[in-house]
């Protein structure tokens, strides 16, 4: 089931690349920067959950360094995603 | 009056619970993936250049810049995500339990935890030559009925923490009290 979806959303990505490229071949770029951005922000946000999740069984002293180093690590793709489309 | 402790070790720490020990494993079970990402970061911020070094291509798109980037990036959080891992898989020994705290991979984690009295046996195992080397031990705390097992793995100071243990479940307390005294 996971796989067929994952195949329809690869086919529709690539249908969308075709018609962006009929459309502007700088179309593409944008959205292959934009899936970029965007796969980097799910993993630090799920990074960024996990450590938030391990912190609520082990409470750490250096949790406020880590939780700005997490917040971090996140907060660059959403600048970069929105320096996108400014 | 009942006091209640503010600041509180690990989830479920009981009021009259005193943490004797929270236990890592050694960082040096961990060089290998810090060695990677130092290598690949260092080889996708200059990916440009490496192509251009064995290929003779010279890339100079505006993407191929953005996609380092992103990849760079990438490598980053992944160093976090094994940094964080590693630094909350921990072991606990207090006075009355022993937990034992594991998250191995993104959003899996378990928690055993296992009261002194249930305490059967403690072992401690050297497997394998770089256990020999860097001197790192396995610890396995055998527990009675259908307790869980709990083993701490790659510990630095084994024999240390088995002595604490064997105390733990004879009463002994690593500050002098035996289970009893009334102070």
């Amino acid at each position: 089931m996971n796989q067929t979806i994952l195949q329809l959303f690869l086919f529709a990505l690539m249908a969308l690349s075709l018609v962006l490229y009929v459309l502007n071949p700088s179309y593409v770029i944008t959205l292959v920067k934009i899936i970029f951005s965007v796969a980097n922000f799910i993993f630090a946000f799920f990074v960024f959950r996990h450590l938030i999740d391990m912190n609520n069984h082990y409470k750490s002293k250096l949790y406020p360094i880590l939780f700005l180093f997490g917040f971090g690590v996140l907060a660059i793709p959403v600048l970069v995603i929105l320096g996108l489309f400014l | 009056m009942i006091h209640k402790s503010l600041k509180k070790c690990f989830i479920n720490q009981n009021d009259d619970e005193i943490v004797y020990m929270v236990i890592r494993r050694s960082f040096i079970v961990e060089l290998p993936w810090v060695i990677l990402s130092v290598i690949l970061f260092i080889a996708f911020l200059n990916l440009n250049l490496i192509v251009e070094l064995y290929f003779g291509i010279v890339l100079n798109y505006d993407l191929i810049y953005f996609i380092q980037f992103s990849l760079a990036l990438s490598m980053l959080t992944f160093a976090a995500n094994k940094f964080f891992n590693w630094f909350y898989t921990v072991n606990i020994v207090t006075n009355q339990r022993i937990m034992d705290f594991d998250f191995d991979h993104l959003g899996d984690k378990n928690v055993v935890e296992t009261l002194v009295k249930n305490i059967q046996s403690v072992t401690v195992k050297n497997i394998g030559f770089a256990s020999f080397l860097f001197g790192l031990s396995r610890l396995q705390i055998l527990t009675s009925g259908d307790n869980p097992n709990i083993e701490f793995d790659y510990i630095s100071d084994a024999y240390k923490v088995s002595d604490m243990i064997s105390d733990l479940t004879r009463g002994v307390h690593p500050d002098g009290s035996v289970q009893g005294d009334s102070k």
